[in-house]
């Protein structure tokens, strides 16, 4: 049984995926808030069909993914956005802007790979195994060593330039 | 920067985010709640407008059916009925289409190659619906000229002498940007979907 304060408990304990996910597949800081709350929206809906044998973390990937990807060019028909605070997507800057600029940077280079790759590497980045990229993204673990390997020499020369 | 840094960098920020914590059940009830509303709104709104013209010029053109009294132009009449019952139904069908991915079922595989799918798809109603409107246009304006104004345009010949040209003229110009856009989405559709099978 899926309760509402055990949505608000899981969501809250990995919000951390809604932003990296909504930064990584939106430019404009009003586009983030879009898919942000798009994301919120989306896992609230899907909640109730969530089966709890997987890790809740996986669920809200895939969901998370899904609705940026399902979100791309949407703008005409965005909606009318809560006045949700700055702070959800200016995270750093209040920390360390040092920080800040070096993570803009990383977003920077990996924005400049496919919608495919972006995926891919976000998962990485976030200490996914093959097999979990696997489970999430629906190809073979085999096949994310390979793309995995190509983002990395693609990365590599990116940072090079 | 190398790549292990990238990683360590990834690590530095994922765990600054994860000890912020600043959303709250309000916030989320907020944006859930907003975002239903939103949808309800942004789909019944501009769909139910234009099905509403559409459905209102039909029952004009039948109850003045009596006025296209030539065959030709009854003709004219039996397509711009059937056009504006059809188009509307076809767009909102279309729409509810592009709305139907499953978000929390389907992988990121699935997801993506049904974006892209999508988009070529929608790129090509578009380019289709571009064309059906302008003969629809066309079949209007000798419609309502008729019942209107009693004008028969099939017979003043001068004015086609230089309308249909210029619509020609017009229409040449539109598809040449629509094909355009439509071969670049159809592209980048297509690159995406040969990437999805490497």
């Amino acid at each position: 049984m899926h309760t509402k304060e055990e949505f608000f408990q899981n969501i809250k304990e990995n919000e951390g995926i809604i932003y990296k996910v909504a930064r990584l597949y939106a430019d404009s800081a009003e586009d983030q808030k879009d898919v942000y709350q798009e994301i919120v929206y989306q896992l609230w809906k899907s909640y109730p069909s969530f089966k709890k044998n997987s890790k809740i973390s996986t669920w809200m990937y895939r969901v998370a993914l899904n609705t940026a990807i399902s979100n791309l060019k949407k703008e005409k028909r965005k909606g009318i956005q809560v006045p949700i605070d700055n702070s959800l997507l200016n995270r750093m800057d209040e920390i360390d802007t040092v920080m800040e600029e070096q993570i803009t940077l990383l977003y920077a280079h990996i924005k400049k790979l496919s919608i495919v790759e972006k995926g891919i590497i976000l998962l990485h980045l976030e200490g996914k195994n093959y097999d979990e990229i696997a489970a999430i993204t629906g190809f073979t673990a085999t096949n994310i060593g390979t793309r995995l390997a190509r983002i990395k020499n693609k990365l590599k020369s990116q940072i090079k330039k | 920067m190398e790549l292990e840094e990238m990683k360590s960098l990834w690590e530095d920020m994922s765990q600054k985010v994860d000890q912020q914590k600043i959303l709250t059940d309000q916030l989320i009830l907020d944006m859930t709640k907003e975002r239903f509303d939103t949808k309800m709104r942004s789909i019944s709104i501009p769909e139910s407008i234009t099905a509403l013209i559409c459905f209102a010029a039909v029952i004009y053109i039948i109850s003045n059916f009596n006025s296209l009294d030539i065959w030709y132009l009854q003709l004219t009449g039996i397509f711009a009925i059937i056009a504006c019952l059809v188009l509307p139904v076809l767009s909102l069908k279309s729409i509810q289409k592009m709305k139907s991915v499953h978000i929390s079922k389907s992988t990121f595989k699935e997801t993506v190659a049904a974006y892209a799918k999508g988009k070529a798809k929608f790129m090509q109603i578009q380019k289709t619906s571009f064309y059906a409107s302008f003969l629809v246009l066309i079949a209007l304006v000798i419609v309502f000229g008729k019942i209107m104004k009693g004008i028969d345009v099939f017979t003043m010949t001068e004015k086609l002498n230089w309308l249909v040209p210029s619509g020609i003229g017009v229409l040449f110009i539109f598809s040449q940007w629509v094909l355009k856009k439509y071969k670049k989405a159809t592209d980048s559709a297509n690159n995406i979907l040969k990437e999805l099978e490497e």
